[in-house]
């Protein structure tokens, strides 16, 4: 795998988002955004919140999470995606459930809003690799793709019986609201634990704050073995 | 045809950077669509007078012209687009061509630098052939030195080589290639990314460089100096997550042996080493059956 791209997480530092690893203000607990989910959401949202890598604005590991789906979709974006998706639950997964305290039973991913017919891209990506049972889920159609705020009715998850433990998937985290969504309506619904799990932490380089986070994932280092659960034991939601 | 003419129609028109252009119809799904959406929504102190149907109509024109010249054109959703070129950030909308265009091409790049040694023609030509011989097409840059000997030696083994231009189609540069540029469009082919009349510039030839590392499956580094074109396609491609090869010659530049520590960065003492690792990127390239060959991971 080619790993040249990607980029680690930064560990929670006091100008880090513990959830999203996006910028925080300094003396706050989290961003504005994923504050701005628990605010709404009485603390109802994943459990852990993983991102594989940073994506900043027009990199190559943005081009693929754009490219992998829509019109005239790229091979090799797909394999890339793939091989980094697999290879991550395949090292780290046995973290994830370390920290949610039970190994996930379902996987799901963030229904498209873009209202596109038919499997959710990463779906069709990912198949029948995972071995796990996937959650049919529904989205409110009253919101929109450019929706950029946490709504507790966005998705309706189908959850059958017995125990269920969600594994979120999704390709791109820019506020998080849609996978915070539904990582609430899965807990609403009867999850006992929701981690998500998501390719590119997106980065915006116009954004002045995200300077020092560019500048600080400028070196071309993506170390497999590291996976953000291990940053810090005590992630706040 | 509507819709590679209201691409053109888009790119035509200033302002848009071009990859979000081609994001845009990407996530749309049709170029005509986008067109309809940004014509008329500028913020302009005259009224824009133009139509989304008289831009289409326009640059059908012009598609009609290029290829009553022989030039192809090739819009990044037609079927005839090469697949790698999806594949990098810096995927051009647009490619204009003459020659043998192929949607899949197992091709290797191989520059180097304008003023080459004897030394490094040598080892240009030893990889081209070999190259040739494996059936592996050879990409290069058109340029003086070792451009121009990995593309003659490709030619010269009977083998399929093809010529990733910095300037518009139409041109020849530098002009002493004319011929060489003539004879790779006659049996290769020669791509282009840029409007077919378009001049050299400063920014043309790394701008072509990312598009000749897409093209490729990996980059070879022949021979190359300080502040080469040839140094920034070794780090587009390591952008790309393309393989790259140095000779040794190249690993005397300290931007080399930084770049040495880099996964998939291969340092090849010889030709036999260089055409090992060639082997080895070749045997790890995805296969045009795509995800069906992916390895299996037991994850659970």
């Amino acid at each position: 795998m080619q790993r040249n791209y990607l980029r680690n997480p930064l560990p929670p530092y006091p100008w880090i988002c513990p959830t999203c690893r996006g910028v925080r203000t300094e003396g706050y607990p989290l961003c504005f955004r994923c504050q701005s989910h628990r605010d709404h959401s009485d603390g109802g949202l994943a459990d852990l919140v993983v991102p594989i890598s940073y994506s900043p604005r027009k990199g190559q590991h943005h081009h693929n999470l754009r490219t992998y789906k829509g019109t005239a979709p790229s091979e090799q974006a797909r394999w890339s995606l793939l091989a980094v998706l697999l290879l991550f639950l395949h090292d780290h997964l046995a973290c994830i459930a370390k920290r949610t305290g039970a190994t996930p039973t379902h996987v799901t991913t963030v229904p498209s809003t873009r209202s596109r017919p038919g499997q959710h891209p990463l779906a069709s990506l990912i198949g029948s690799r995972l071995d796990l049972p996937w959650i049919a889920c529904a989205a409110n159609s009253e919101y929109g793709p450019d929706d950029r705020e946490f709504h507790p009715d966005w998705f309706a998850p189908t959850l059958g019986d017995g125990p269920v433990h969600a594994l979120i998937l999704d390709d791109t985290w820019t506020t998080g609201a849609r996978a915070q969504s539904l990582a609430y309506a899965l807990k609403s619904a009867g999850a006992a634990t929701v981690a998500t799990v998501v390719l590119g932490r997106h980065v915006d380089p116009d954004y002045p704050p995200s300077k020092r986070l560019l500048s600080a994932i400028a070196t071309p280092v993506f170390d497999t073995v590291h996976c953000s659960v291990e940053d810090d034991g005590t992630q706040v939601l | 045809m509507i819709e590679r003419a209201a691409l053109i129609a888009l790119l035509r028109r200033s302002g848009t950077s071009w990859s979000e252009i081609a994001l845009s119809i990407q996530e749309i799904g049709s170029a005509a669509t986008v067109l309809d959406r940004t014509v008329g929504q500028r913020d302009t102190l005259f009224p824009e007078t133009d139509t989304a149907a008289g831009l289409i109509a326009d640059a059908a024109e012009e598609i009609t012209g290029w290829r009553a010249e022989g030039i192809g054109v090739h819009a990044f959703f037609d079927s005839t687009y090469p697949a790698q070129l999806l594949g990098i950030r810096e995927m051009p909308p647009l490619l204009f061509t003459r020659g043998d265009l192929r949607v899949r091409d197992r091709a290797v790049a191989v520059v180097g630098s304008r003023s080459a040694t004897d030394e490094g023609l040598r080892i240009s030509r030893a990889v081209s052939t070999s190259l040739a011989n494996r059936g592996v097409t050879v990409a290069s840059g058109l340029a003086k030195g070792i451009d121009t000997a990995a593309h003659t030696a490709a030619l010269e083994a009977g083998g399929r080589t093809v010529a990733v231009i910095g300037t518009g189609i139409q041109r020849y540069y530098p002009a002493a290639n004319r011929q060489l540029q003539d004879q790779i469009s006659d049996v290769g082919l020669v791509l282009s990314q840029f409007w077919p009349d378009a001049a050299p510039s400063k920014q043309s030839f790394p701008m072509r460089n990312a598009v000749m590392s897409g093209y490729a499956a990996a980059t070879v580094v022949v021979e190359a100096g300080e502040k080469s074109g040839a140094r920034i396609q070794a780090r587009l491609a390591l952008h790309h997550g393309r393989p790259v090869v140095l000779t040794s010659q190249v690993m005397q530049c300290d931007w080399a042996k930084a770049f040495a520590e880099n996964p998939g960065v291969y340092v090849a003492r010889g030709t036999v080493e260089l055409l090992d690792a060639i082997d080895d990127i070749l045997s790890r390239l995805p296969t045009e059956a795509g995800l069906e060959n992916f390895p299996d991971l037991a994850i659970l």
